[in-house]
């Protein structure tokens, strides 16, 4: 059953983790290494992990430490505490929110239709113009709003299904 | 707030293999989970800002899981010398050891204590309750279920507050602590005993007595009295952070923090003479108290020879 529980937490958090590490914490190619490093702290040593009350804060909080241990010893010489508040900042419950709703609206994007998703992502998340994205994919605007407005209506629904059922 | 109490409601049922039980904790996380997210998804509404997603990545999840589950799962692990690790797995069976022994001493707790040792390095680490510590260098800690942790050694605790206002105690050699959501360092190594307070407010109690600290306050055990102060050297956080900083600090002062940031002991021998005028600035981190001495010894001229696991300067000019 642990493992069930372990799993749980696994696929919940790893990805949003992965990316709070690497882009709020600035650990970029140790990221992964960092939060690999906390859940398997949380599987060998913590064996009894159904006993975590507030899983979301102890994740993000361990990897939020390890990343300071990792800055500090990438940095041999003097550091200053100012200069390291720079790199890392101080765990916030908001952030870990933030990231966690960007998991859940990245995971929804990927399970758009792939043409739908492509110009989805040029448009919104590249912020490409739309006469751009028609010149690169060779297609006509109406064609681009549709998707765009499609992908929406299925963000939407996905986001707040009472939306959906209006 | 119920799924808290639920959990907690259960917590002593954890290690029964009922499965139903285990069951219900992880349906409460996963209806906790995904409260959290309606929340959020219902504040950020449909206009949420897609180009932040720009860095935003997909990570190798399941090759991930498998090392972790199969147990080829430190990354990095390749990267120590093979001799190194044994001897840090040495090391650690013997700190485990001894910690256990230390803790089983008069422990009739029914709590079901983990043992956290760090063997020979600094660390820091989360508590179930979302509690923050920072452990010192051959310091070990137990931890339970409950809020209620043992000492040997030194730590940092930046305590969570919680809704059901549990108590949070930390049992040393000599006394023990109660605090209710407070940033605090404590040292316990045999008759050695401090306890310094960053933020809120902690009660020490030893032998009938009791004292309370708030934030900026400080005391140690000096003998059998307790010795209390309202005012903390800059610092005495400084094993935590790891960073030792002078500020035209006068010698004296500046020799009292090295020994409480390598917990070591440098003394001036008796016919050492310490001009008032004589200050330091300077700023060491993650270095060792002979890379400290070292610069004494450029600054100052100093000499030095080891006296047992200290130091004695035997003469110094400024």
């Amino acid at each position: 059953m642990d493992k069930e529980i372990f799993r749980y937490l696994f696929d919940t958090y790893y990805n949003a983790l992965c990316n709070y590490a690497a882009n709020a914490l600035g650990l970029k190619d140790e990221a992964e290494d960092a939060v690999m490093e906390v859940f398997t702290h949380l599987w060998t040593v913590n064996s009894n992990i159904s006993q975590i009350s507030n899983p979301k804060a102890y994740l993000f909080k361990s990897v939020y430490h390890k990343a300071i241990e990792k800055s500090r010893v990438k940095r041999p010489v003097i550091v200053s505490l100012e200069s390291e508040k720079i790199v890392v900042e101080d765990y916030k419950e908001e952030i870990a929110d933030e990231y966690l709703l960007k998991e859940k609206i990245y995971q929804s994007i990927r399970q758009l239709p792939s043409k739908c998703q492509l110009i989805f992502v040029k448009a919104k998340i590249d912020g490409m113009s739309y006469k751009d994205i028609t010149g690169e994919m060779d297609i006509a605007v109406k064609t681009v709003e549709n998707q765009i407005a499609k992908a929406m209506k299925i963000l939407r629904s996905e986001f707040n299904p009472q939306h959906h059922e209006l | 707030m119920l799924y808290l109490m639920n959990v907690r409601e259960n917590i002593h049922n954890l290690n029964n293999p009922d499965a139903s039980k285990e069951a219900e904790i992880l349906a409460s996380w996963k209806q906790e989970a995904e409260d959290t997210l309606s929340g959020i998804q219902a504040i950020a509404g449909i206009n949420f800002p897609y180009e932040t997603l720009k860095d935003y990545r997909q990570y190798p999840k399941e090759t991930a899981f498998q090392k972790i589950i199969s147990g080829n799962k430190q990354p990095g692990a390749g990267r120590v010398l093979p001799l190194i690790r044994k001897y840090a797995a040495a090391i650690a069976f013997l700190v485990v050891a001894v910690a256990a022994f230390y803790f089983t001493q008069g422990s009739a707790s029914s709590d079901s204590m983990e043992k956290m040792v760090s063997a020979a390095n600094f660390m820091q680490m989360v508590l179930p309750d979302g509690s923050q510590v920072t452990l010192d260098k051959y310091t070990a800690m137990s931890y339970g279920q409950s809020r209620n942790i043992k000492l040997d050694g030194r730590a940092f605790f930046n305590v969570s507050k919680t809704t059901d206002q549990q108590q949070f105690t930390v049992a040393l050699h000599k006394g023990k602590i109660t605090v209710l959501g407070t940033r605090f360092s404590v040292t316990s190594r045999g008759d050695l005993t401090e306890v310094a307070v960053e933020e809120g407010k902690v009660r020490y109690e030893y032998d009938g007595r009791e004292i309370i600290l708030s934030a900026g306050e400080w005391m140690k055990l000096s003998g059998e009295d307790i010795v209390s102060s309202q005012q903390i050297s800059t610092n005495q956080f400084s094993w935590k952070d790891q960073v030792l900083e002078f500020k035209n600090t006068p010698i004296e002062k500046a020799i009292m923090d090295i020994n409480r940031h390598f917990g070591t002991y440098i003394e001036l021998a008796p016919n050492v003479q310490i001009k008032s005028e004589c200050l330091i600035t300077s700023k060491f981190s993650k270095e060792g108290i002979e890379a400290v001495l070292a610069e004494f010894k450029l600054l100052f001229n100093i000499q030095y020879h080891k006296k047992d696991t200290g130091y004695v300067i035997t003469s110094i000019k400024c």
